[in-house]
């Protein structure tokens, strides 16, 4: 029974991933490398080694938060797309609180960071709760604009209020050394946070709220048919504030674990790059399952991690991994046509009332 | 003369439509004349709607073949059979309210891109008007013209576009009895011109009032045919159902009891966000007792939705006072609606009763799994959940595989009697059913209408709107009537017929309609 | 006139025609029904399409020409996604908007080095109207895609009311069942007028790469995409609405362009944005009068009683003129918070969105 319900999901996934594969093949030949090579420098770079595989570990926990937060808020209807620049703001405020902290204990320091994050992300995503929820503005335009303001602010705060004394460059100072998440240490490198353990740790959240609990369920009606909510009881509007700003506290914790757990110990004006939208793709390609994530989040992750090995031995431009992600996506959506005219085959005899778009992917019953 | 030696307009034989293994017609025959009026009956789910569908070119049937005028046609999309001349008045109107009636009729497929069909179709309104007396006011947006309005304007279209062969889908369902004698007499007139005209209808008294022959369909498939008059009622029913119906049982006498919902001098404003907009209700006085069915007739439009939505607290009201249960009933918002004894059954089942994506269990225990012992401290307990579920899918006669089954899936009468479940499972004192059986076959009618008498027999009180006054005539203890979003009055049931509603009805003030 | 002077309307104008373009596009696109979020990516295709024939040919002409191509292949992909997949346009649309950032940047880098600089597209004088002061130049000394951009405008507009095709067009995006009854083709007016925003948006890139600048570089739409869709719900789905959103994000963009070399905030800017304030606030309340055709209420909305202070704040700085210096990131970021602001003020007025906008097409809902 679990396996024939999750069976077409996994098929979808596999396919999608073996076209995206000759993508990248035919791609490559085009540029002249032969994709034997490019598929070992691949391997080689995301999981051929101890090092290597912890970058590719610790760098899908942003992107699984930004997907948790995406679920969440998709529960609730709410399709907004603020996550880069909710990331931005997480990691932004938990920088300017983490710079501060030199003096706290290592758990308490870490602790502080990660709140300061979500408490950073979840007020940019206010910004779009608010204009939504009382001045009816779309909240796909409303994030969307945001976005492009919060990139500006990083880059006015690494060059102005935040910058660092050492250098010139627009980057703050070093991060305290008791503020940095820890990683393992038997791992070469110490590529290996200790933030993975959020990887599980979240995604059962996410499945326990949304299911378990009375608020999710509450969520899960208004995004289900908001109109019905209003009509049962159910507030659809408070609701859908606080499906956004859980998601934006989602994507300001993967903003905090982006610096604090990350390859350089500062922060630089460029590096959300790009988990907010690639955390999307994620749960898209997950069929907004929270556990599935984990596993697309990884898969995403390592096309980031290899696209840089790519660059690094073959010369390959790292932006290729985006091509991919970009084409990932559209494959999953297409795949959900092809889901469509199976079922269309055999129409119930009473035509339900179909709901409003039914497209997001093959939306499962958590 | 219905039967003329002649080549009928339409002629479908054989006709036969499957979905995968579902059949939804077989072998059709069926002939419609030039100037007659046929008659086309049947339960929901009998396989009308698909008829014409394969007939305006929606669908294409496996089997059988089209006639028009002896030749064999082959629509492969709607606007084929629009030019072939066959039209459809359906039961949601096919007009854009944010257009005006004459750019409604210029809506078409355009050959040229920078045509403009709207002086060619307002010369082609004016001959209509001429020969048929059908006016319309052409430069008024369809959203502030009246149902009746509409409804001509929907017949004036087709007639703009040539069609010969008119199917009018539950026409009436709308209508007040004065607008449904009209459109009773313009149907003869077109007849009589030579159109021919097609009425699906599940009213046998508008069927013997206007028909000259009838087909009956039961299970996609032609069970009678004949001439009106040749018929009795009894017998239609009995082909519609496949067996004869069991008589209602007659209503027991309840004595009513105190009041559980008092409105007094209840005022509201069309546009919700707007105070000072036109009211759709002013002064409105109603009390409901426990122990009785207060029927509200009204045609559509008449403010019926604004009252439920206002006493839900959906709406703001502008004045006015509710008591619902004995208590003042203020700061209303739907959840005080629930948590102080009310129930709703709404109209539009899928927009505000169910969430079809979500399982039926769900969508059963939406309200109770907020409160213990379906929920403790927020945590939900589904198991207990879906064994209340179980329970109530054996009281109610849902028919579903499983509670887990999407509610989406299941047939209109049994998302219905989930909906039924889930308002009288919390023992409400008060429940507000509009149009609660609307869509629903006969038996899931019955279903329905035993509920609310057993309610009723229970003590509780019954809000009943409707727009089908033989529903309301059928089981309300009394009767205001609501017009132009004001009460014109209330009847006992004793005293209620339909001359005396239709006329309180019709009686108000001539006020703006919309 | 300091620094409002002719090269101001000069550079205003040729940073509201790509975005009034693009807009255009995307209203006939949302009048139609389908919502394209991926506008972005579209635009950026086109620039980058503009950019690869002008690379390999030389031609300005053929340049623009690839550049609508280009757009109107990826606006082909979204509306295969959202008419016949039926797939979420939001969600398709943040697909399509990836993969346009990854494609371009990725062919870019990988095939079109050196960057080569081409001259931007020629000024052609008008005789006689580019000889009316201030306007002349302003209006009639621009380049083709200037006046071409105002021709199409006036087809548009022609065609949105004065032929059935833009009665047609309406119909499908409020009522598509009736469209559909009355035998207009859905998806063929769907598909026509999502091409159509495709070859705008894809033009309106094509200037932005070789009209304008004459280079493509990484990401150079820069946020003008959803600045066309943001212009498109300001301007409550009419075109005269599109052309007021779209002249006050120019104006804001040239103006911080002025300030950035600037740098000290001059006087007549404070007065400017007064002015600007107390207009929007007398329209607004003019329109709210009349729209529901009764008297304003004598009582001041939240909204107004801000305006009415942000007046007395602008005006103590036109009396006392502050030496603030603003950095130029935050200036970058000021069109964005000025439609941000634009639509939160306007934001109630949601209701004119088509009816079935965003929502796909079941037939078996008739």
């Amino acid at each position: 029974m679990l396996m024939r319900q999750h069976l077409p999901r996994v098929l979808v996934t596999v396919g999608v991933i073996v076209i995206a594969a000759l993508i990248a093949s035919l791609i490559l030949l085009a540029s002249g490398v032969a994709p034997v090579d490019a598929l070992s420098a691949f391997w080689e770079g995301t999981f051929g080694n101890g090092t290597n595989a912890g970058t590719t570990l610790t760098q899908a926990v942003p992107l699984l938060l930004v997907a948790l937060g995406w679920i969440v808020a998709t529960r609730a209807g709410r399709l907004h797309v603020g996550y880069p620049g909710q990331v931005i703001a997480g990691g932004a405020t938990a920088t300017a609180i983490g710079l501060n902290c030199g003096g706290l204990p290592g758990a308490l320091a870490v602790l502080v960071t990660a709140l300061a994050g979500i408490a950073g992300g979840a007020l940019w995503a206010g910004l779009t709760a608010w204009l939504w929820a009382s001045r009816g503005v779309l909240e796909i335009i409303s994030s969307l604009l945001l976005n492009l303001v919060a990139i500006q602010v990083a880059a006015w705060l690494v060059r102005g209020p935040l910058q660092g004394t050492a250098s010139q460059e627009p980057q703050t100072a070093n991060f305290p050394p008791s503020t940095i998440w820890p990683s393992v240490p038997a791992i070469p490198g110490q590529t290996l946070s200790f933030d993975v353990v959020l990887l599980p740790i979240c995604a059962v959240i996410v499945v326990l709220l949304l299911s378990r609990t009375v608020f999710g369920f509450g969520l899960r009606a208004s995004g289900g048919n908001g109109e019905a909510a209003r009509w049962l009881g159910i507030d659809p509007k408070r609701g859908g504030v606080v499906a956004i700003l859980i998601s934006g506290g989602f994507a300001g914790l993967a903003g905090a674990a982006l610096l604090f757990a990350g390859t350089a110990p500062w922060m630089s004006d460029g590096f959300e790059a790009g988990v907010g939208f690639n955390g999307i793709a994620v749960a898209l390609l997950a069929g907004n399952s929270p556990v599935f994530a984990i596993l697309t989040a990884v898969v995403f992750s390592a096309l980031n991690v290899g696209g840089t090995a790519l660059q690094a031995t073959l010369d390959v431009p790292s932006s290729l991994a985006e091509v991919l992600q970009g084409a990932v996506i559209v494959l999953v959506l297409l795949a959900a046509v092809l889901a469509r005219r199976r079922r269309e085959q055999a129409p119930a005899p009473q035509p339900a009332a179909a709901a409003k778009s039914l497209a997001l992917v093959g939306t499962e019953e958590v | 003369m219905a039967n003329r030696a002649q080549t009928p307009a339409l002629r479908l034989s054989g006709v036969t439509k499957r979905f995968g293994a579902f059949t939804a017609n077989e072998r059709v025959d069926l002939d419609i004349n030039r100037g007659e009026i046929h008659a086309l009956l049947g339960e929901n789910g009998a396989g009308k709607t698909t008829l014409m569908r394969i007939v305006t070119g929606l669908y294409q049937p496996d089997e059988g073949e089209v006639r028009m005028d002896g030749e064999t046609i082959r629509f492969r999309k709607p606007e084929h059979a629009l030019r072939a001349g066959i039209g459809m008045v359906h039961q949601h109107f096919t007009l854009v309210p944010t257009l005006t009636e004459l750019q409604n009729l210029a809506m078409r497929p355009a050959r040229i891109p920078w045509s403009n069909a709207t002086a060619d179709v307002r010369r082609r309104s004016e001959e209509i008007a001429a020969t048929t007396g059908l006016r319309i006011n052409p430069d008024r947006m369809v959203a502030d013209a009246s149902i009746g309005e509409r409804q001509r304007l929907e017949i004036v279209k087709l007639l703009c576009r040539g069609a010969r062969i008119l199917i009018f889908d539950e026409p009436s369902a709308a209508l007040s009895p004065g607008e449904w004698d009209e459109l009773a007499a313009l149907m003869r007139r077109l007849a009589a011109e030579g159109h021919a005209i097609v009425l699906i209808s599940h009213k046998l008294t508008e069927v013997f009032a206007v028909a000259d022959r009838y087909t009956v369909l039961r299970a996609g498939a032609v069970v009678g045919t004949g001439l009106v008059t040749e018929v009795t009622p009894d017998e239609l029913v009995t082909m519609m159902v496949g067996g004869p119906v069991m008589e209602r049982p007659a209503r027991a006498h309840v004595n009513p009891g105190r009041p559980v919902l008092t409105v007094r001098g209840l005022g509201v404003a069309r546009d919700p966000l707007d105070p000072k907009s036109p009211p759709a209700l002013s002064g409105i006085d109603l009390q409901v007792r426990a122990g009785e069915i207060l029927g509200i007739a009204g045609v559509a439009g008449s403010g019926q939705n604004e009252l439920v939505e206002a006493v839900m607290g959906i709406r703001p009201a502008l004045r006015g006072r509710i008591e619902l249960d004995g208590k003042p009933f203020e700061d209303r918002t739907p959840r005080r609606f629930y948590q102080s004894g009310g129930a709703l059954i709404p109209e539009d089942r899928h927009h505000v009763a169910i969430v079809s994506g979500m399982t039926l269990w769900e969508n059963i225990t939406m309200r109770a799994l907020r409160r213990p012992p379906l929920s403790r401290r927020g945590i939900l307990n589904p198991s207990a959940a879906r064994g209340e579920a179980r329970r109530l899918m054996a009281e109610f006669d849902i028919r579903a595989d499983t509670e887990k089954i999407p509610i989406g899936r299941l047939s209109g009468g049994n998302q219905q009697k989930a909906v039924l479940a889930r308002e009288f499972s919390g023992h409400p004192a008060l429940l507000i059913a509009v149009q609660p059986v609307r869509g629903l076959d006969v038996r899931a009618t019955d279903f329905v209408y035993r509920q609310l008498s057993e309610h009723r027999a229970r003590g509780g009180a019954i809000l009943l709107i409707s727009m089908d006054l033989d529903e309301i005539l059928a089981l309300s203890d009394r009767i205001a009537v609501l017009a132009h979003g004001r009460i014109q009055g209330v009847v006992e049931a004793e005293d209620a017929t339909r001359t005396r509603i239709g006329a309180l009805m019709t009686s108000a003030e001539e006020a703006p309609c919309s | 006139m300091g620094i409002f002077d002719v090269a101001f309307l000069v550079s205003a104008v040729t940073i509201a025609a790509p975005i009034l373009l693009a807009a255009t596009g995307e209203l006939v696109s949302e009048r139609a029904g389908v919502l394209n979020v991926g506008l972005e990516g579209v635009m950026l295709t086109g620039a980058f399409g503009g950019y690869l024939v002008m690379w390999e040919t030389g031609s300005l002409v053929l340049g623009f020409v690839g550049g609508m191509i280009a757009g109107l292949l990826f606006a082909a992909v979204m509306a295969l996604l959202s008419i016949e997949a039926k797939v979420d346009q939001i969600v398709s649309g943040i697909a399509l908007t990836l993969l346009g950032y990854g494609l371009t940047a990725f062919l870019n880098e990988r095939f079109l080095v050196p960057a080569r600089t081409f001259d931007p597209l020629p000024r052609l004088e008008i005789p006689v109207l580019s000889d009316i002061p201030v306007i002349g130049p302003a209006m009639f000394d621009q380049d083709a895609f200037i006046y071409a951009t105002a021709i199409l405008i006036i087809l548009v507009a022609f065609a949105l009311g004065r032929t059935t095709w833009g009665i047609n067009l309406k119909a499908v995006g409020e009522s598509p069942v009736s469209a559909d009854a009355a035998g207009v083709g859905i998806r063929a007016m769907r598909w026509a007028a999502v091409l159509f925003s495709g070859l705008c948006a894809g033009a309106a890139g094509a200037y932005l790469s070789i009209g304008d600048v004459g280079v493509f570089r990484e990401g150079m739409s820069g946020g003008r995409g959803y600045l066309a869709i943001a212009a498109v719900l300001f301007g409550g789905w009419r075109l005269a609405g599109l052309g007021i959103a779209a002249t006050i994000f120019a104006v804001a963009d040239a103006t911080q362009l002025r300030l950035q070399a600037i740098g000290v905030i001059p006087r007549e800017v404070w007065v400017a944005v007064m002015i600007l304030v107390v207009l929007v606030m007398v329209l607004g309340r003019m329109r709210r009068g009349a729209g529901a055709a009764r008297l304003a209420s004598g009582r001041l909305t939240g909204i107004e009683v801000a305006g009415l202070a942000s007046v007395a704040i602008l005006l103590a700085l036109v009396i006392v003129p502050p030496s603030i210096t603003l950095p130029v990131p935050l200036w970058l970021a000021m069109p964005y918070l000025l439609a941000l602001v634009a639509l939160g003020t306007e934001g109630k007025r949601r209701h004119k969105a088509p009816t079935a906008l965003a929502v796909p097409y079941l037939r078996s809902e008739v």
